[in-house]
């Protein structure tokens, strides 16, 4: 069964919670009755997962201090301490120029560390794909601390309930 | 901080990470990453003192996004500029940062990177900025409906693109 994308739409707002009171009691009509609707819910909750369970990428530790230059990190808000435009511009480029250099010292490491890993996870050359689903479960039990919380859209059925995320 | 705005010092130490967070997923690596979120701070401090007290973060996402569709607009105008063009552009910063990306993460960083720039964005600054969607709207100027187009469109591609990475 396929749906329009007005319905499609309306989902991932539910689960988003953006929708207003009649249109979510209108979802929940037709998730309640429809289980090819609430599969869709589910995979797009999985595609919601995903993204929202990547790991938050950390900057490396040189790009606050080539902001902020040496004082990065010291209780100074008096206006005067703010680097001109001009400078940070210049910290910029001059930190664009070292970069290449980290970069080369890194990829030593990195390549290092990838045998390792790699000798590590994958010890024969097959590789098995899990289904999406799985992986996602890992993905973002991986992201949470392993805090192993339910599926929410689990509790859907047969009754649908609006899913709440942190917001 | 005075009258509930915070100093831009205040913004770059406590928001640096959120900035480069959100700047990664929509570039897709970390040198641009860098520049996005460096020109992003240097954009907060030139408009520091036209700040209404609000979603600051939103306020922020807002910032890092014109920089990002200013900095794809003028590669589109010379596109040599988005060939690599130092080293680090095309490697790993660090073996720390390759492992923290690796697996399932790396699939969904692929897929997020292959999505066009309008659904990109909305979908970054949905579920990686955690926007909701008057926010959304609100930076990048265009109605909350076309905003909740757009972030069904793109998690529609991810989830194709995903479900290919399955199989």
């Amino acid at each position: 069964m396929s749906f329009d994308d007005a319905t499609l739409e309306a989902l991932g707002a539910y689960l988003d919670d953006e929708l207003d009171d009649r249109e979510r009691a209108e979802i929940e009509t037709q998730l309640a009755q429809s289980d090819a609707l609430r599969a869709e819910l589910r995979a797009i909750e999985e595609v919601r997962t995903a993204v929202r369970a990547l790991p938050i990428r950390e900057a490396p530790t040189s790009f606050l201090d080539s902001v902020l230059g040496a004082g990065a990190g010291e209780e100074t808000p008096a206006a005067e301490s703010v680097p001109s435009v001009d400078e940070l511009a210049g910290r910029r480029r001059a930190g664009k120029q070292s970069r290449s250099w980290r970069a080369m010292s890194a990829l030593a490491g990195a390549a290092a560390a990838s045998i390792v890993i790699l000798a590590a996870l994958f010890p024969s050359e097959s590789t098995v794909r899990t289904p999406l689903a799985s992986m996602v479960r890992a993905h973002a039990a991986g992201a949470s601390g392993a805090s192993g919380g339910a599926d929410p859209v689990s509790v859907l059925a047969p009754v649908a309930q609006p899913v709440k995320f942190g917001r | 901080m005075t009258d509930g705005v915070p100093t831009w010092e205040t913004i770059a130490r406590d928001y640096g990470r959120f900035l480069y967070n959100v700047a990664y997923r929509l570039a897709g690596n970390d040198d641009d990453a860098q520049d996005l979120a460096q020109e992003a701070l240097l954009r907060v401090r030139r408009g520091l003192e036209r700040y209404e007290p609000r979603s600051l973060e939103g306020w922020l996402a807002r910032i890092v996004t014109n920089v990002f569709l200013d900095e794809m607009r003028r590669r589109r105008r010379r596109p040599t500029d988005a060939l690599p063009d130092d080293a680090d552009r095309v490697l790993p910063t660090s073996p720390a940062a390759d492992v923290a990306t690796s697996g399932f993460s790396d699939e969904v960083q692929s897929a997020l990177a292959g999505l066009p720039e309008e659904f990109r964005v909305a979908v970054v600054l949905c579920d990686v900025a955690d926007l909701q969607y008057h926010e959304i709207a609100e930076a990048t100027g265009v109605p909350v409906g076309t905003v909740r187009s757009r972030i069904h469109r793109g998690r529609q591609l991810l989830r194709a693109e995903l479900v290919g990475v399955e199989r």
